[in-house]
């Protein structure tokens, strides 16, 4: 038998040997690992959510407030329906 | 049959539309979804998760170690997704990661001995005791996870690569980084040694092949 032939033949036996013992059969998805799996993807998209606010929203909302309490929001001169 | 799937609703009945979804259109629409909308990527989660699961079990030995690792990976998908540019399948890309991640947790395990000891506890832990067919698989298993625990870890992850995952060796180069005539090198030299450590950990040899099953 030639080297080809003997590498061959080991693939074969190889192969047969883990479909016997059955680990080359399509693993079935567990529920409970998937769940774990969701569950940590939606913590970080929460915390990926606060981190916008934090550093886009939080700004302009301190930024409003500062505005009104600076009285540049409402000034009795204005004339808004003029 | 048209499937919607820009619909991002996550009922149910669309979880069964994603499902008839290739890898490659979930892969866009997980691109166009991500991180606000999570069905697609679930979908693909769930399609993988078992192999991912059972590929870092073949690596680590350990339940608790391949379920951390496994869950690391399919995360880093979450994050990683947008850099996917699709110029090998996903399930290559996928592997890479469970690859990296795989061989970052062995190199933190401190002792040898601890990922070696995680192989033996777990080959003696399953051992299913149903039937006489249910017994000598079980028995197969355990003398290949010993086997496998034998070998270098570069010669274990291309047999594992190949006869578990069913990768064919250019995907192995792809997922380890080697050239397809370096990988082929290391398959034929993962072959004789696992066939030697098999031999040797079993007292028996290989299955024997037959008739019209041996090469010509």
């Amino acid at each position: 038998m030639n080297p080809t032939e003997s590498i061959e033949l080991n693939e074969l036996q190889i192969s047969r040997l883990f479909e016997e013992a059955g680990l080359q059969d399509l693993p079935v998805p567990n529920d409970r690992r998937v769940e774990m799996v969701m569950e940590r993807a939606m913590h970080e998209k929460f915390m990926g959510e606060l981190s916008s606010f934090m550093f886009q929203g939080f700004p302009a909302v301190v930024d409003g407030l500062l505005s009104a309490a600076g009285g540049k929001i409402n000034h009795p001169n204005d004339h808004y329906k003029a | 049959m048209t499937l919607n799937i820009r619909n991002t609703s996550s009922s149910d009945k669309n979880e069964g539309d994603l499902d008839k979804l290739s890898d490659e259109e979930l892969v866009e629409l997980c691109k166009e979804q991500l991180p606000h909308e999570l069905s697609a990527y679930r979908v693909l989660v769930r399609r993988h998760e078992g192999l991912v699961y059972n590929l870092c079990m073949k690596f680590l030995g350990s339940p608790e170690d391949a379920e951390e690792v496994a869950q690391d990976s399919l995360l880093q998908v979450f994050h990683k997704l947008h850099q996917f540019e699709g110029r090998s399948a996903f399930k290559t890309w996928l592997y890479k990661i469970v690859h990296n991640y795989c061989r970052n947790r062995i190199s933190k395990i401190i002792r040898k001995r601890e990922v070696q000891e995680a192989y033996e506890d777990h080959a003696k832990e399953e051992l299913p005791k149903s039937n006489f067919e249910d017994d000598r698989a079980a028995d197969k298993k355990a003398h290949i996870h010993e086997a496998l625990n034998q070998l270098k870890p570069k010669e274990r992850e291309i047999i594992v690569y190949k006869y578990v995952s069913g990768m064919t060796l250019q995907e192995i180069s792809d997922v380890t980084d080697i050239g397809v005539s370096a990988a082929k090198m290391r398959y034929y030299r993962a072959l004789e040694s696992f066939k030697e450590a098999y031999e040797r950990t079993a007292n028996e040899p290989l299955p024997v092949i037959t008739g019209s099953q041996t090469p010509s």
